[in-house]
């Protein structure tokens, strides 16, 4: 790495030196050439490891390709997102993780505000709250499952009025409730802190103009603090809105293993199932370029909400 | 230095233009204080707490004897490190490539880097799977390190750019015209520079690294070689009556990233921020 980009550097140097009319043109020359030097192992890693297997995995979505032969076979793999009912379930589960995430916000938001109050203890509590962000998904998972265990945390609401609490997690109406609930408790914290970042933001003089005039608390977030900290509140659901359906596997896995049969399935979980559980990597492929789509679809969204919010 | 500490302006009574509601402000802080404290509240009662027919730390004694978590830890060193050192290296190169010495289409090819933040890690999962175990990858250690590198990459690089363009031209040209190569003005200025930006992400590379299960299940199949998420992920297939040993060896599992989480918490947040625009 180091070789291959002292060569042209060495020889700019030297020539500058004993030719000065010719030093800006080779300069430039010289820094064009070391500019691709220096960005070449990163597009090397970014050309390997995403942008071919991404069109490999193009390719391999029209096959039922299953690790030996790769028959082309159309549209089929699309066509079963929807006929196959356990592809059909984890399209509806990974859209129900999306549509979880602005709820899931509004606490983050509200803790984010009374922390921007200057209340005693604010750095104290900022820490606390940000802590659960260090925790991996296999440990949230595995803490989530035992909070809605039989015998588990959650259960005791149910002890305490004299029942027992159903088995959140082996059940195929509650499992998938429990999962989004267990995902957007997890990313309270980060989010939260991210709000406080914009919180922090917002022109003081605009908030302390619009009390001048007589606004309310909640006109003031609204029509103040909101649209001046847009970015952000776009950011955080951006990136939740990615997290909850691309980076999960972790936390599914422990928490529930997709089941039971498909009930807590994402598009996510089910390419790992389809693939590597049951060979069928054509199949795997198309949920992983479905799982873009609707990724993609889902930013689009957001962006063109905030978009004409702002301007209206 | 932080992003998330609001310093009150001089002179200013509060640091804060909003009004009203202290008490209830307090209250909810609170609440959300000690729910955020669950996880780690409930790992740790459980992990000390003794079994059935055990004792005190009975299920970390059985923790260390049962599963060879020491060596879990150390594959997980390995990649998680191995991954941190190369994405560092090449996110640095490429900032500075693509903030200081432009070339023609160089835009370009930073947006296509860019773009590979969305491109989820399960679409490519299975072509990159058969990718590296043609040439070997699977089973071998710098498979999940360059994984995991590739993945960090995109995020990185738009870090480190916009890190590099932050910093005046002069400083490259004039060390240039005094002589020097383009290699010494980014091992001698600009890296050393570039510091704080390279800890962001050497530490968001580790965490999530380390904290990854997919890559490691797939491409480290030898139960010498799995990773410590591996390892405990794999024991709720094994030992799931035992969930209380599992919890405790998640604990275990969580300690480097929170001791690292703690250490570098201020290069978290700005670095996490980073990609919002002015």
């Amino acid at each position: 790495m180091e070789n291959c980009v002292s060569v042209p550097a060495v020889d700019t140097g030297e020539r500058a030196a004993k030719q000065p009319w010719r030093m800006l043109r080779s300069r430039t020359a010289s820094a064009r050439i070391n500019g691709v030097l220096f960005v070449l192992p990163a597009v090397l890693l970014v050309g390997f490891v995403m942008v071919l297997p991404l069109a490999q995995a193009l390719y391999y979505s029209f096959t039922s390709w299953n690790g030996a032969q790769a028959p082309v076979t159309g549209w089929t793999n699309y066509l079963n997102m929807l006929y196959d009912p356990e592809l059909r379930r984890s399209l509806i589960n990974s859209l129900l993780f999306v549509l979880s995430v602005p709820f899931g916000l509004i606490p983050s938001f509200v803790v984010a505000y009374m922390l921007h109050k200057d209340i005693p203890g604010n750095r104290v509590f900022r820490a606390l709250i940000f802590a659960p962000t260090a925790l991996s998904w296999v440990v949230i998972g595995l803490v989530g499952r035992q909070f809605f265990a039989l015998n588990g945390p959650f259960n005791s609401i149910f002890r305490a009025l004299g029942s027992s609490g159903p088995n959140w997690l082996a059940d195929s109406n509650l499992a998938l409730p429990a999962v989004i609930l267990t995902f957007n408790a997890a990313i309270f914290g980060i989010n939260t802190i991210i709000f406080l970042t914009g919180l922090a933001t917002v022109d003081r003089s605009t908030i302390e103009a619009a009390w001048l005039d007589g606004a309310k608390e909640w006109e003031v977030i609204t029509y103040v603090i909101l649209p001046a900290m847009r970015r952000f509140v776009e950011f955080v659901l951006i990136v939740t809105v990615v997290t909850s359906a691309t980076g999960i596997f972790a936390m599914i896995y422990v928490m529930t293993g997709g089941g039971p049969g498909s009930a807590t399935l994402t598009l996510e979980f089910a390419v790992w199932r389809r693939a590597f559980a049951t060979g069928g990597f054509g199949a795997g492929a198309a949920i992983g370029i479905t799982l873009m789509l609707v990724t993609l679809l889902a930013i689009g969204v957001i962006r063109l909400t905030l978009r004409d919010r702002s301007e209206a | 230095m932080t992003a998330i500490a609001a310093e009150p302006a001089v002179g200013a009574p509060t640091t804060t233009a909003l009004r009203g509601g202290m008490r209830a402000a307090f209250f909810v802080a609170l609440i959300a204080s000690i729910a955020s404290l669950y996880p780690f509240g409930s790992l740790i009662l459980t992990s000390i707490r003794p079994p059935t027919n055990g004792t005190w730390f009975g299920l970390w004694g059985e923790l260390f004897t049962n599963i060879p978590v020491g060596g879990y830890m150390l594959n997980s060193a390995i990649v998680s490190g191995g991954a941190m050192v190369l994405v560092s290296i090449v996110s640095c190169m490429a900032g500075y490539g693509f903030a200081k010495l432009r070339f023609p289409g160089s835009n370009s090819i930073l947006a296509l880097v860019v773009a590979g933040l969305s491109v989820p890690q399960a679409t490519t999962i299975i072509a990159n799977y058969f990718n590296f175990a043609a040439v070997g990858g699977i089973g071998n250690y710098l498979g999940p390190i360059l994984m995991y590198a590739a993945g960090a990459t995109p995020f990185s690089t738009v870090l480190m750019t916009n890190f590099f363009r932050a910093l005046p031209d002069e400083l490259v040209e004039s060390a240039i015209i005094d002589g020097a190569s383009y290699r010494q003005v980014f091992l001698m200025i600009m890296a050393p520079l570039a510091a704080p930006a390279l800890t962001t992400v050497a530490v968001l590379c580790f965490l999530g690294s380390w904290n990854d299960l997919l890559v490691a299940l797939l491409w480290l199949p030898d139960p010498g070689q799995r990773t410590i998420s591996v390892g405990i992920a794999s024991l709720v297939g094994v030992r799931s009556s035992n969930l209380n040993l599992i919890l405790t060896g998640s604990l275990f599992s969580a300690l480097p990233p929170i001791l690292a989480f703690i250490a570098f918490q201020r290069y978290l947040v700005s670095g996490i921020v980073s990609g919002i625009g002015k």
